[in-house]
């Protein structure tokens, strides 16, 4: 039975190992198809690549009060009505021209249009049909000229798209409220509006063949390591999908680490946050379509920190990191030592706490492992239909949940009392580490099972395999565990508390592997002391 | 690299072996704690037939805990605590033989109190702490009252209205005790078997005794005061309060106690004089070849805390001659343990304990008759007071 889990594994491993290496074959790509000279071969062009798509919108005009014809194409709804009409439809019809400007100049007649009649800000000359093609599809506007193989791509993209809002998950007290949209554009803008710096760099490319989905690369040059921009690059640039609907897609083909349970891909709502970690030289990839923005690398201490962090004062900050850890620990930990000490370890606990915890045991007709078990499902259980369903029967929820489950157990004597208040303790602990959400239950059934076999010894020896599996993860080249391990002493100031900002004086050395100062002075005293 | 990969494999060899074996242990001490009494006081005594007699209390778990709720439903007159006894060859056998009568294994873990009777601690205490020693369910810390006037089945079934848990009280009371009048000296098993593993010393077990018969019997009608000589593991005699607090200020271990000094101001009437600190230092000299002779040096300071005359400490020859007062009646208390412990030939003090750390040669000569030395040996106390405050008042009020 071993040898063929092990073959399957194997097999699965092989396979993720020739996907990682396979690099992107150029020689696939499509030569390119001139653009036909003739309107009527365009038209024809056209209506067979689209035929069915009744989105299409095409309309052939005569340019101003000349014999020259063109035709405009553009996606309805993808492109904006009111540009298309000021700034190209209207020009192209009530234009005067010198009298044989475009009939003289067959071959410059694009850039005649584009320099003399056109109100667009932005317009590009195409003469690569599959190109042309992939604008129309992103809500540009298409000018095909008789008789010139060039073509104007004027940029008319404007279609409805939800207005920049605070985002559902990541709320903070102190701090910026906005979030990222689905619009890269407006999301690209948004960490630029908190860097303002050309260093700031936005590499864009296409990901999908079917979906076309953009996808932005944002780094900031000079603090992000070259090496790492270009693992970027190399792993997105492998990717080999037909659709990028979410930034999860990219996640789960750039990761490090497939079958860990732990994330080695971060990801945020925030452009302040976003705009933090791209100043401590990580890169951000930013997917159309989706508000969730990646960064990578990701560290596990990254789950135990947040934005208000660096918002409030340092002391207080420190104080909430250090419950976060505390709260990390009890989230996987408290069920498994509830079962082993009830199971094994019973002279540990103080007489009084014991005699209250077996009264309260008393009747009920399960150990405390299948109470462990029964109410770690329920509460599974609950917080997805609280995830699923829809708003308005939220209410039903909480009241079956809460009472129904939880309070009428207890008195049925199904569930004792202690098992309720753990896992309520552990399901509020699970809260505070968003990060690390969906990946704590599967932690705590193991260790609670491991619990109920070998005792405390158990719960021990899983958490040292666990700490062992941390530190073999890597995350673009950057141990997991770092700066803890290894350990580097001058990023520990950021780890369990968080010095004030004016003792913050360099940036992650875990993440960058070179000096780069955040504070100007301590740039200089460095380069004063080389 | 490569010693990374034969590593792996062999890992990846024994790895199932290894996650087999996990699954094939554990689980034999997995234990239920609703199938289990956790006992928390053992009481052993013997029988006039030689059979040792066990008895052990253990709340009833309904009651016992906070569950109210629950717990209503039980009916008024159960008790928080049940008692069983059974009897046996050995403590152990004894121990076992209660399951006869039990719904639930006995679990020893949690035991706080350990009764002996007096039979039992004549015969030798070092059978019981053999067990003790041997099983790891024990709990070695747990405290050891020795049973001077009663069964210890009667003292077992006391009970008590300011502890769901007699033994809880008794516990309890023993600490009360000896941090307010220091009258009665804690003990733990460990440290009663430390004393007689030493060479040179002797253990001195707490005693509690009836002081007033009701029925039924009631903790707070329990006296632990006094406590008990052992020489080696038996016992054989008994020190009164007084002289277990004398016994605790020379070992360094009770700085608490109140002395009730006369007053040469009025006939019959006391000041109170109240320990706030002391420190004892342990000597022995050697008069000549095998005849030492231990001296005691006692530091007091302390403060006066009631005065029923007037007593004007302001004068200093005042303030000398109550210092000697009080310096005169410690030092007797600790002579009459003193001589009490060599009457017994009880080695209490440890002063043999010295002889062995300071002077082991002298020791490996006189170790053979120790007990006949030490019964024999000349002392010296020597007692130092110093009244640091006269309490809250300069002088006692007075009438006038």
């Amino acid at each position: 039975m071993f040898s063929e889990l092990k073959r399957k594994a194997n097999q699965l491993i092989r396979f993720y190992k020739f996907w990682q290496e396979a690099t992107p074959n150029q020689n696939d790509a499509v030569r390119p198809e001139p653009i036909p000279v003739n309107l009527e071969e365009i038209k024809q062009k056209l209506s067979t690549e689209f035929a069915g798509c009744d989105d299409l919108i095409t309309r052939e005009i005569f340019i101003g009060k000349t014999q020259k014809k063109c035709l405009i194409a553009y996606i309805d709804n993808l492109a904006n009505n009111q540009i298309l009409n000021d700034n190209i439809v209207k020009p192209l019809l009530l234009v005067e021209l010198p009298e044989g400007l475009l009939e003289q100049n067959d071959s410059q007649i694009a850039d005649i249009i584009m320099s003399r009649v056109l109100c667009n800000s932005s317009l590009q000359i195409k003469d690569n049909w599959q190109q042309t093609i992939e604008c129309l599809m992103t809500g540009d506007t298409i000018i095909f000229i008789q008789g010139s193989a060039k073509v104007l791509v004027a940029a008319s993209r404007g279609w409805e798209s939800r207005t920049v809002s605070e985002p559902q998950t990541e709320t903070v007290v102190r701090g910026p409220r906005e979030g990222f949209i689905e619009d890269i554009g407006v999301n690209c803008a948004l960490i630029r509006r908190k860097l303002k710096n050309p260093n700031l760099k936005m590499e864009r490319m296409t990901l999908g063949r079917e979906s076309k989905t953009q996808v932005c690369i944002c780094y900031l040059q000079g603090i992000a390591s070259r090496e790492l921009v270009q693992e970027v690059k190399t792993r997105l640039s492998k990717i080999d999908l037909d659709a990028v609907l979410e930034s999860g897609y990219i996640e789960e083909m750039i990761e490090d680490a497939p079958f860990s349970f732990f994330p080695t891909v971060g990801n945020s709502e925030k452009p302040d946050v976003v705009a933090a970690k791209l100043l401590e030289g990580r890169v951000a990839i930013v997917c159309d379509g989706t508000p969730i923005v990646l960064t990578v690398p990701y560290i596990f201490l990254e789950a135990l920190q947040s934005s208000e962090d660096y918002y409030t004062r340092s002391i207080s900050s420190s104080l909430l990191r250090t419950i976060r850890i505390i709260c990390f620990y009890v989230s996987i930990l408290l069920p498994a030592i509830y079962v082993a000490l009830l199971g094994f370890h019973q002279s540990v606990l103080p007489l009084n706490l014991l005699l209250t915890i077996s009264a309260s045991q008393e009747g009920i007709p399960f150990t405390p492992f299948v109470e462990a078990l029964f109410m770690g499902l329920t509460f599974e259980i609950l917080q997805e239909a609280g995830i699923r369903m829809p708003r308005a029967i939220g209410q039903s929820i909480s009241i079956v949940g809460a009472l129904v489950i939880g309070e009428a157990s207890v008195r049925a004597g199904l569930v004792s009392d202690p098992m309720v208040i753990i896992t309520a303790i552990t399901a509020i602990t699970t809260f505070i580490l968003p990060p690390l959400q969906r990946v704590l239950p599967f932690f705590r059934l193991a260790f609670t099972v491991i619990a109920n076999i070998l005792g405390l010894l158990g719960v021990f020896l899983l958490l040292i395999a666990v700490v062992v599996h941390m530190c073999s993860l890597r995350s673009f080249g950057v141990p997991y565990m770092a700066p803890l391990a290894p350990l580097v002493p001058s990023d520990l100031k950021d780890v369990f508390i968080r010095v004030p900002h004016w003792a913050l004086l360099t940036r992650p050395r875990s993440l960058t592997w070179q000096e780069t100062g955040r504070a100007k002075s301590h740039l200089a005293k460095k380069n004063s002391r080389l | 690299m490569k010693s990374l990969q034969s590593i792996r494999r062999f890992l990846g060899r024994i790895g199932p072996v290894l996650m087999l074996a996990l699954m094939l242990t554990g689980c034999w001490d997995n234990l239920k704690v609703s199938e289990a009494h956790f006992v928390t006081a053992v009481g052993i005594d013997k029988g006039p037939d030689g059979l040792y007699e066990v008895t052990v209390e253990f709340p009833t778990p309904l009651l016992a805990g906070q569950n109210k709720e629950r717990a209503r439903g039980g009916g008024e007159d159960q008790k928080s605590v049940d008692v069983a006894t059974a009897k046996g060859d050995t403590f152990y056998t004894a121990g076992r033989n209660l399951s006869e009568k039990m719904a639930r294994r006995i679990v020893p873990s949690k035991t706080e109190l350990v009764l002996v009777s007096e039979q039992v601690a004549r015969d030798g205490l070092l059978e019981i702490f053999d067990f003790m020693e041997r099983h790891q369910d024990t709990n070695m810390v747990a405290n050891i009252l020795l049973v001077k006037n009663a069964t210890v089945k009667e003292i077992m079934e006391a009970q008590s209205q300011q502890d769901k848990i007699p033994s809880q009280h008794i516990v309890k009371s023993i600490k009360v005790n000896q941090d307010n009048l220091g009258t009665t000296k804690e003990a733990r098993i460990i440290d009663i078997l430390k004393d007689i593993a030493a060479p040179g010393r002797d253990p001195l077990l707490p005693a509690i005794e009836v002081e007033q018969e009701t029925e039924p019997l009631k903790v707070k009608d329990l006296a632990i005061t006094g406590s008990a000589m052992l020489k080696d593991d038996k016992l054989v005699g008994y020190l009164d309060g007084f002289q277990t607090r004398s016994w605790l200020l020379v070992e360094n271990k009770g700085n608490n106690g109140l002395y009730s000094i006369p007053l040469a101001e009025a006939e019959g009437r006391f000041a109170v004089f109240e320990l706030l600190s002391a420190k004892a230092t342990k000597k022995v000299e050697f008069l000549q070849e095998n005849k030492p002779k231990f001296i005691i040096d006692l530091k007091v300071t302390g403060n006066v805390g009631e005065s029923q005359a007037s007593l004007d400490l302001t004068e200093p020859e005042r303030k000398a001659s109550f210092e000697a007062q009080v310096a005169r009646i410690i030092r007797e208390e600790i002579e009459s343990t003193l001589i009490t412990s060599q009457q017994c030939q009880s080695d209490i003090f440890g002063f043999g304990n010295l002889i062995h750390k300071k002077h082991l040669a002298q020791w490996r000569k006189l170790q053979d008759n120790w007990d006949e030395i030490y019964s024999k040996a000349p002392y010296e106390i020597r007692v130092d007071v110093d009244v640091k405050r006269s309490g809250y008042t300069r002088k006692a009020p007075e009438l006038k």
